[in-house]
């Protein structure tokens, strides 16, 4: 369960930082570096570029994602941008494009 | 509107959060906030920078400028550096504050609306407990401050400075921009701008509390219609103030102000 949520009213520009799960419902642009998952949800929208552990991505989505372990993309998840993880899952549905590199150090 | 956007306590956000819900920072915020609902700023949460909202109620730490168009609130465990700019401002018994506060001095009296004063409600009823250390009134500011306008006459009970609470003599904040206050960690004393409505909110709970009120208040009304009086007597302070929405009457004060307002709108029973 996300510890921080961003809901669908709030846009934030700039940076997100932390160590806690971050659910994001409203707009993000700019840079999101966790430690944790990162969930886009279905109204999200967000273009900065991800650096974390787990990234869910189901809303829109334009930027880099670097995720140490693992990405997925659902049916409605909406990506433009290069991702980088060791595991990649992109759901029946989904859009995207752009890069993948699996070969993650 | 959205459900309110949490920064949790190991998120830290730098940039601006902008948006027309509401916000609850237990973590860091570094940067501006523009809201058009509440911010509510946890115990260890920390915001740095540039606020404008409607309602704030700050219980961790704020630093920078906050302006909130509606009302403001430092609980106890508040920790504000800074400008402050509302129009209503509530600071309770063990907050700190260092810095300017602003408040429209010259300006007519805010109308506190009754959904300020239904949260108030349950929370004022533990500072009316210990309540003598909540703020200054203006009553007993008034000699002090010969700037300020002499206490409104619209308010229907002309208050003695009888009520004025006891740690009041100290330190009072002379209009805008000149006095900074600064705060130890003891009672802060601070002038709110709209006396009378601002101080009988605190006590609506306790309505028993007011002796002194009821006191002054009954005089007035003795010279109102008795008939009217035990109609509106026999009413709940909810339905009371109900009935001074629907003539679209403020809706503060303890029971017996309500009474006297909606007498003296229509002095036949409705």
């Amino acid at each position: 369960m996300a510890e921080t949520i961003i809901a669908q009213g709030i846009t934030i520009d700039g940076e997100i930082s932390g160590n806690e799960p971050v659910l994001i419902e409203g707009t993000v642009k700019g840079k999101i570096t966790l430690d944790a998952q990162v969930t886009v949800a279905e109204q999200g929208v967000v273009e900065a570029d991800i650096s974390t552990t787990q990234v869910q991505l189901s809303g829109n989505f334009t930027g880099n994602v670097t995720a140490s372990e693992r990405v997925e993309i659902t049916p409605s998840g909406k990506v433009v941008g290069d991702i980088k993880s060791p595991r990649i899952l992109i759901a029946d549905g989904a859009g995207f494009k752009g890069h993948i590199d699996m070969d993650v150090e | 509107m959205a459900d309110a956007t949490l920064i949790g306590p190991q998120t830290h956000i730098q940039g601006a959060i902008s948006g027309d819900g509401a916000l609850r920072v237990a973590g860091r915020v570094d940067g501006e906030v523009t809201l058009s609902d509440l911010l509510t700023v946890e115990e260890g949460g920390v915001v740095a920078g540039t606020v404008t909202v409607r309602e704030a109620h700050v219980h961790g730490r704020l630093e920078g400028t906050l302006t909130a168009s509606e009302r403001l609130v430092l609980a106890p465990t508040a920790q504000v550096i800074g400008t402050l700019s509302a129009p209503i401002i509530r600071m309770e018994d063990g907050a700190l504050f260092k810095g300017e506060l602003l408040m429209d001095i010259d300006g007519p009296a805010p109308t506190v609306t009754s959904s300020a004063a239904t949260p108030r409600a349950s929370s004022t009823s533990t500072s009316s407990a210990a309540r003598p250390t909540s703020f200054t009134t203006p009553r007993s500011a008034a000699p002090a401050a010969p700037a300020r306008p002499t206490p409104p006459a619209s308010t229907p009970v002309s208050v003695t400075p009888s009520r004025t609470a006891p740690t009041s003599a100290p330190a009072v904040s002379s209009p805008a921009a000149s006095a900074p206050l600064t705060t130890s960690a003891t009672t802060v004393a601070v002038v709110v701008e709209e006396p009378v409505e601002e101080e009988i909110l605190t006590v609506e709970a306790p309505v028993e509390e007011e002796g002194q009120i009821d006191r002054a208040a009954s005089e007035t009304l003795a010279q109102l219609s008795d008939e009217a009086l035990a109609e509106y007597e026999e009413q709940t302070v909810k339905e009371l103030r109900e009935e001074l929405r629907r003539r679209d009457l403020p809706v503060s004060g303890t029971k017996q102000e309500l009474i006297e307002r909606l007498v003296q709108s229509q002095p036949e029973p409705s």
